[in-house]
């Protein structure tokens, strides 16, 4: 079987205790220094978070800068662009496993994680938006004494609400399930522990019962694994279309209307490369945190990285390809309104937005092409955050450059954002960041599990 | 199709160790060896117990396909079904109201909804039989041998045997062999 | 060295099927010569997007790197040979541009504001010049991908691997925007005043649908006639696999397509739609929905058919019968057709379209090793199996 080595092969080659010891151990301990600093500007920024938004309560959507033409403006955007962050986690735990992808388990679970948290951040935009927060209730199609009052089933908004609704449970469900192996490993290996102090036996205590209630008494059964491997597959077949039509249904959002910049057939894949493009972004930039923080050079590989780095380029220029096609197509259309909504985005009061937007996400990615560049830490870093920008901006200009022009010109107006509106794009990250925080202090951030079945599986295809 | 009877295995197939010899291996290889044998000895009450998901152990220990799809497919196309019929009774004949020059019944337009809906239940129901199948809601249960979630693999054999034919069984494959209460 | 003998009976019914479709063909011209000329470029179109899924396949796995598909890759390799055919066919489309593109009446864009905006695009020398542009690269790139990988045959020379992987990129990046550009001009333009951005996806989203029909037949064709042993139930099922994925990927882009196009209820682009749901259309596309998509992606949901390779190529000849009927829909909907949209003359020349498809591809196929034995993964695609 000499002919079947795998050439470019990801066995971390270290006895399955050790890859316990390596994942588990830091979060049997006191979380380090540069934890505790990175929590504390997180979570700072959280706080602005909820001042800003306990004060737009108060106060009304009046303080933040839109007005008539614009009437969607950074709120929508954020919720775009997290939503599309939150997209890489199924991504990488679904559609990678679907195509038998090894490389994607050291990074699957904190992917995941990143999908539920960003789609949690993305969630509370919309929520906002709508004004009177406090019937959001109204959304949900239940019988009611208010009418009959229903849901329009017609709209794409509706549609948003179970889209992202489905999507979060499902991602949820998906995620803790398959974390349910890693928190039986965690059960165990407490059995080791005693504390001397009282309070300290009893903290251990209730962690203790914790984890033995959320592993679900997890034995590690063959009978109960030839079930749970199919549910993984399943979950899979079923993630996959999932997380394609959510960013699918955001695009309607825009695409249904008739606005030129925003009726356009081709926003749904658009949108969804756009989607795994920044999430993919994403990933790479917390992984090559989380790998120099944790120090888990072994199990996030250069080659993950550079994976990762390939992904980014071929998404990248599913983007561009997307662009082209909007361009040529208003080009061929012979519609006025068409030609002019994307002459004012290369020309416009906005065009600053554009060419940015297109610096980021058209041009950036082809430094992936040289494997100098993309196995390149700091190079690979940078690229990440500029994709990142340019993702926010591309949502900038399909939002705010097509709607501040209006049919009627003596509607037009410009766009100015406000101090809450600043703070709030910057609180969404303190939101985000916080969560992720948290969970990498108390969940396996890398699915132990799994990284041991592909050891294991590996070595018994050698002995076949 | 699958038959009640095989449901009524699928169900009833898993049974928590008790009486009998439990073998720990620290390699996946010997265990896999060790199924086949035990498999092929005609032992009928055994379960294997691994850290980690293992290729071929389903084959090797002789376990029937799992019929988990069939809960995912048969409950997505009921969740659809229902939820058109609620679409339906609502935009037709409880609150029939035009919206954008769009019919009443606006297919075209349910067919978001529909989708999510599909996989919601679908998803669900499927974690759901894991649950029930694999008796996940037993949150007590002890590992049949300690660090079997971290690096050891372990076969339990329920029939009456001796220590000395389990011995013999598994010779030569450097088992550890334990009797469970 | 193994290479597949093609049998003489497959031979005379390939042929027969050809000339099938060229009797179905010459009594069109005789019955509704209308219908004939976008029956022509209905068969033209789809030998087209069937050569061209080949090379999208066979570079799609070089660039992803796939080991799985070692095994069946001469197959899509080999579909580059219908091209000339192609070419030759669409030199006939060109004598009948008159009857198919409104655009090409210089009266008729005189006194059209908009076909006139558009006549520095959507005039007669710049479309073929256009076509020849594409038809060069389409046909250099593929032939090029193809003579290295049978170069490497004799070679056996690991290093070739690069070489056909940067062949691929070139061809990917190449294709996306060549054939583009292609459905628009050839298709898209057959009704002049109507334009979508999803367009060109929608065309290739047939093109894949399609191809990996043709492919899925083809290879259980050479099987049952004593080839391609090396291909298991495991390659079945990755390839059903990729069958479903194009039956729900096409699903997904006419969907989009459709509804959008409804819900914003546009003047200048809903009229599309129309036409499609009125009259003969409206069974025509109701049956076009469940046909093309419904009914193969129930049975393509189970395992036992997609690892069966005899069932699989049943699925296989629907879906390829649908992606003709796709061609069949984007084409005769701008073209005032009379009658249901298909009858007689579209069923000959979906026969002859599979005639000279897979004669042309089993002939050239046939010449050369059954699978690419100098390719160092071809070890590895032969022991493959689903770990799961």
């Amino acid at each position: 079987m000499s002919a079947m080595e795998n050439t470019n092969s990801l066995r971390i080659g270290k006895p399955y205790a050790e890859i316990d010891n390596d994942i588990l151990k830091p979060l049997e301990t006191f979380p380090t220094k540069t934890w505790w600093i990175a929590f504390l500007v997180a979570a700072s920024a959280l706080g602005m978070f909820g001042i800003v938004l306990t004060y737009s309560f108060f106060k009304g959507l009046g303080i933040f800068g839109l007005n008539n033409p614009v009437s969607w403006g950074f709120y929508i955007i954020n919720f775009v662009f997290w939503v599309g962050i939150g997209h890489a986690g199924t991504l990488i735990s679904a559609i990678l496993y679907l195509f038998r992808q090894k490389w994607r388990t050291s990074i699957n679970r904190a992917a995941e994680a990143m999908t539920i948290f960003a789609v949690m951040t993305a969630a509370v935009f919309p929520l906002i938006h709508v004004g009177r927060p406090w019937f959001v209730y109204w959304i949900f199609p239940y019988p009611n004494e208010r009418g009959p009052l229903w849901v329009n089933f017609r709209s794409p908004l509706l549609w948003d609400l179970f889209a992202i609704s489905t999507y979060f449970i499902i991602s949820l469900v998906f995620w803790y399930m398959g974390l349910v192996p890693d928190f039986a490993n965690m059960r165990d290996r407490l059995e080791r522990f005693k504390s001397k102090t009282k309070i300290g036996q009893l903290l251990l205590d209730v962690k203790k019962i914790t984890l033995r209630v959320i592993s679900l008494g997890w034995v590690g059964s063959a009978k109960t694994w030839h079930h749970y491997e199919k549910m993984v597959l399943i979950l899979s077949a079923l993630a996959t279309p999932l997380v394609l039509s959510v960013h699918t249904i955001v695009s309607f959002d825009f695409a249904t209307s008739v606005i030129p910049g925003w009726h356009a057939t081709i926003f749904p894949p658009y949108f969804v490369a756009g989607a795994i493009y920044s999430g993919f972004a994403m990933v790479l930039t917390l992984m090559i945190i989380m790998r120099n923080v944790f120090k888990m050079e072994a199990y996030i590989t250069m080659k993950h990285l550079e994976n990762m780095g390939l992904v980014i380029l071929v998404t990248g220029m599913m983007v561009s390809f997307a662009y082209t096609m909007e361009f040529v197509m208003a080009a061929y259309s012979a519609s006025h309104n068409e030609q002019y909504v994307f002459l004012n985005r290369l020309t416009g009061p906005y065009a600053w937005a554009f060419w940015v937007m297109f610096t980021c996400n058209v041009v950036s990615p082809h430094f992936m092409w040289f494997k100098k560049l993309r196995t390149n830490i700091t190079v690979l870093f940078i690229i990440s955050i500029v994709v990142n920008i340019g993702m926010w901006f591309e949502r900038f200009v399909i939002v705010v450059t097509s709607l501040h022009r209006d049919y009627l010109p003596s509607s037009w107006d410009m766009y100015i954002p406000t101090f809450y509106d600043y703070a709030m794009l910057i609180g969404s990250f303190g939101l985000f960041f916080t969560m992720f925080l948290l969970f990498v202090r108390s969940f396996p951030a890398i699915a132990v599990a799994e990284v041991k079945a592909d050891e294991a599986n590996e070595e018994l295809a050698q002995h076949h | 199709m699958i038959s009640f009877k095989e449901i009524k295995e699928g169900l009833f197939s898993y049974e928590e160790p008790a009486g009998g010899w439990v073998a720990t291996f620290k390699k996946p290889t010997d265990l896999l060896k060790a199924a086949t044998k035990v498999r092929d000895a005609g032992v009928g009450r055994f379960d294997c117990f691994t850290p980690m998901p293992l290729h071929g152990l389903d084959k090797a220990m002789g376990l029937k396909r799992s019929w988990v799809p069939f809960v995912t497919l048969v409950t997505g196309l009921l969740g659809a079904a229902l939820e058109l019929l609620y679409i339906t009774y609502i935009d037709v004949f409880d609150w029939p109201i035009v919206y954008g020059g769009k019919p009443h019944f606006a297919f075209w337009g349910y067919i978001p909804i529909l989708f999510e809906i599909t996989v919601f239940f679908g998803g669900l129901s499927t974690v759901a039989a894991v649950i029930i199948l694999g008796r996940l809601w037993c949150i007590n249960r002890k590992p049949v041998a300690p660090g079997i979630t971290s690096d050891t693999f372990a076969i339990w054999i329920g029939d009456n045997l001796t220590k000395e034919q389990v011995e013999n069984l598994l010779s030569g494959l450097g088992a550890e062999i334990t009797p469970v209460e | 060295m193994k290479k597949f003998t093609l049998p003489t009976k497959i031979q005379q019914v390939l042929l027969g099927f050809t000339a099938l479709g060229i009797i179905a063909l010459a009594a069109g011209f005789a019955v509704d010569a209308h219908r004939a000329w976008a029956g022509l470029l209905v068969f033209t179109f789809f030998l087209l997007i069937l050569s061209l899924a080949g090379g999208f396949f066979t570079a799609l796995q070089f660039i992803s790197g796939a080991k799985w598909s070692v095994v069946v890759r001469r197959i899509p390799e080999t579909t580059v040979m219908v091209l000339p055919v192609v070419g030759l066919l669409l030199i006939a489309v060109f004598f009948g541009i008159h009857h198919l593109y409104e655009w090409s009446h210089l009266d008729v864009v005189e006194n059209d504001h908009i076909l006139k905006y558009k006549s520095a695009y959507l005039n007669t020398p710049f479309f073929i010049a256009r076509i020849v542009i594409y038809f060069t690269l389409w046909f250099g790139l593929g032939m090029a991908l193809r003579k290295v990988s049978l170069a490497q045959d004799e070679s056996k020379d690991p290093a070739q691997r690069t070489t056909l992987v940067k062949l691929s990129t070139a061809y990917m990046l190449t294709f996306a925007y060549t054939f583009a550009l292609a459905a628009i001009d050839l298709i898209m333009s057959l009704e002049p005043h109507w334009f979508t951005t999803m367009f060109p996806v929608y065309a290739f989203s047939g093109l894949a649908y399609s191809g990996i029909s043709a492919f899925i037949i083809l290879i259980v064709t050479i099987q049952k006639h004593g080839g391609l042993a090396e291909v298991t139930e495991e390659h079945m099922h990755d390839l059903g696999k990729f069958l479903f994925v194009f039956t729900t990927f096409w699903a997904y882009i006419a969907f989009s397509q459709h509804m959008l196009t409804w819900y914003a209820n546009l003047p200048e682009e809903t009229y599309y739609l129309e036409v499609r749901l009125k009259g003969d259309w409206a069974i025509f596309t109701a049956a076009f929905w469940i046909l093309h998509f419904l009914i193969p992606f129930g049975i393509l949901l189970s395992r036992d058919v997609k690892r069966d390779g005899t069932r699989l190529a049943r699925v296989a000849w629907l879906t390829l019968f649908m992606g003709f009927v796709d061609v069949v829909w984007m084409v005769y909907g701008g073209l005032n057709i009379k009658g249901f949209p298909f009858g007689w003359l579209e069923l000959g020349l979906f026969f002859g379209a599979v005639g000279v498809f897979g004669y042309i591809v089993l002939a050239a196929y046939s010449k050369n090793a059954e699978v690419p034995v100098g390719d160092p993964m071809l070890e590895e695609s032969k022991h493959f199996h689903q770990p799961i």
